[in-house]
């Protein structure tokens, strides 16, 4: 089955990452495990930015915390690979992946509060990943903290990396984990909804500077979010995902331009706009499976406006334009 | 008109933990009116004064001048019988619905709390009225029994506008109502405010970031900054047009 959706990325990138036939599965007590991401598989390019949306549940947050080891407890890779420069992150050992971890593949992470550590000062926190990753002397790394703190615009950075992170406001919380993430200058920054807490006008900030990192260090990103509106205005390609699975990727113009899933279509229809609402906002009926929730044939079918008998049958990823693959039997 | 304020300023003094300045001017001089059956959106970024005016008209921050009232009454001279009322009539919805309720009680019994304040519904008939308000928001009715943690974040949301219904209030503030949810149960849960209002025929004000979501819900729209309402008027002549430089700041990212 061609699963592997090769949708072509920016002209001429290389290929930093590729996840293919990605299964993460959570282990139950005397049940069998259940899987929460099925069968992904995805392709970020150097210099890229790929989105990968879905709604709560939808899996992309264990997706992308499996590349990097940080899968909770119970939570487990149970096939696939995840090629990144030669090296299969999932063959790893601990030890290996530690120093991959923050140097090569940094996180972004939700929810900046509780990402850190409140009896130590930011700046220390900061210069963590080059502490740990490189022999540099602790005046050098001051210098290099108060550098990445100015660079994601935190006011007087010499003085606020003293302070403690509920001395900061979210914004800046979000900010310092920023400047963390881009200590090492890795080639691949995971950003999981890194803007989701904050306001438009600060979210603003945060995605002008991905834009800047990507310009002048070449950084790939994957970011994840749930805002429809704010992929469509940053990534280049982006990914789906439904309850565990991919159900269709491809460049952005093909995606916002025109949707071919009806679960994308019915996300985007859900979504309010600036201007020219109707008078009601359409909705998907029911409810979004448990990405462990086992089902016959397609995963959106019970709720999808469109389904057919041939529904019955689980759809493959299939390509149906260049660079479109769409999990759908009608597209 | 519903609610009336005029003038209103509040600051914050500065205690010992602030470090720098000598308060915080969070309500500048703020007047607006809702009339009934109204829906306003007030947008604004975190700072710029949108929850604690929301808080003044709830009379749980006082103010410090000017004068807000509420049926033509002042609601800082309501006491006793006049401020149980105003509480009743006054309803919000927050963000986060979990924390405002008892994690140790069913969602029916904090929806049926409402009615046992109101006292116009007979013990035995609160069952029967907490199920029919359940099935008005789109839950099913067997949910009364579950406690909150056991709902998913939408279901929450319902229950928690459940319980603003069940005292029949006159005005609902919500605070970012939809801020935590996805966008599927954002379309839901909008539909759903709307559906409500022309059967029970509240006002609302609502307080966001997301600028969509007032375009979507509200007919006219206050802009707040650092306190001060920088601008206002019906929801989409502001769009369309914005005067202040940060309404088309707000507007150009949210395009």
């Amino acid at each position: 089955m061609a699963e592997a959706a090769k949708p072509s990325g920016r002209d001429g990138g290389r290929t930093l990452l590729a996840v293919e036939g990605l299964q993460i599965e959570l282990e139950r007590r005397a049940q069998p495990p259940a899987p929460i991401a099925r069968n992904v598989s995805l392709r970020v390019d150097e210099g890229e930015i790929v989105g990968l949306i879905g709604e709560s549940g939808s899996g992309k947050t264990v997706t992308a915390k499996s590349l990097i080891g940080l899968l909770p407890d119970r939570i487990r890779v149970a096939a696939g690979r995840a090629m990144y420069r030669g090296r299969d992150l999932f063959a790893l050992t601990p030890q290996q992946m530690r120093a991959v971890r923050g140097a090569e593949i940094s996180l972004i992470p939700q929810d900046a509060l509780h990402a850190l550590n409140p009896v130590q000062v930011i700046g220390r926190q900061v210069g963590e990943p080059v502490e740990v990753h490189t022999n540099r002397p602790a005046a050098d790394i001051r210098d290099l903290v108060v550098r990445l703190l100015e660079r994601v615009r935190t006011p007087d950075p010499r003085a606020r990396a003293g302070d403690y992170p509920h001395q900061f406001s979210g914004g800046m919380q979000q900010r310092a984990l920023t400047a963390m993430a881009l200590s090492m200058e890795p080639p691949l920054i995971l950003a999981d909804e890194p803007t989701t807490a904050l306001d438009v006008t600060i979210q603003a900030e945060i995605i002008a500077l991905i834009r800047d990192l990507r310009a002048q260090t070449g950084a790939s990103f994957l970011f994840i979010s749930h805002d429809l509106g704010l992929v469509s205005s940053l990534c280049d390609r982006i990914y789906v995902m439904y309850a565990g699975e991919i159900v269709e990727s491809g460049a952005r113009d093909g995606i916002f331009g025109r949707p071919r899933h009806p679960y994308t279509h019915a996300l985007m229809g859900a979504a309010p706009r600036l201007l020219g609402n109707p008078e009601r906002l359409s909705t998907i009926p029911g409810r979004i499976p448990q990405p462990s929730e086992e089902m016959a044939g397609c995963r959106f079918r019970d709720r999808c406006p469109r389904v057919e008998s041939r529904c019955a049958a689980p759809p493959a990823l299939r390509e149906v334009a260049e660079g479109h693959a769409v999990r759908c039997w009608l597209a | 008109m519903l609610v009336q304020s005029q003038n209103v300023r509040k600051t914050f003094r500065a205690g010992r933990l602030l470090r720098r300045g000598s308060g915080v001017v969070a309500l500048d001089d703020v007047s607006f009116s809702l009339a009934e059956g109204e829906s306003l959106g007030v947008v604004g970024e975190s700072g710029s004064g949108k929850s604690t005016l929301l808080r003044t008209i709830l009379r749980l921050t006082p103010y410090d001048t000017g004068s807000i009232t509420f049926d033509g009454k002042e609601i800082a001279a309501m006491d006793g019988d006049s401020l149980r009322r105003f509480r009743q009539r006054v309803q919000p919805v927050f963000q986060n619905p979990y924390s405002t309720f008892n994690p140790r009680f069913s969602v029916g019994a904090s929806i049926a709390l409402g009615f046992d304040l109101l006292g116009n519904v007979v013990k035995s008939a609160i069952p029967g009225e907490v199920a029919r308000l359940l099935d008005d928001v789109g839950l099913d009715p067997d949910l009364a029994r579950s406690l909150p943690h056991q709902l998913s974040g939408g279901q929450r949301q319902r229950a928690a506008i459940a319980r603003a219904l069940a005292v029949q209030p006159d005005l609902l503030l919500l605070d970012e109502p939809t801020s935590a949810l996805d966008v599927s149960v954002q379309a839901q849960v909008l539909n759903l405010f709307k559906d409500l209002q022309v059967r029970y025929g509240f006002s609302m004000i609502l307080v966001t970031h997301d600028l969509p979501v007032v375009t979507f819900m509200c007919d006219r729209l206050l802009v707040m900054k650092s306190g001060a309402i920088v601008e206002r008027g019906p929801t989409e002549a502001v769009v369309r047009a914005p005067e202040s430089e940060y309404t088309r700041e707000l507007v150009s990212s949210a395009l």
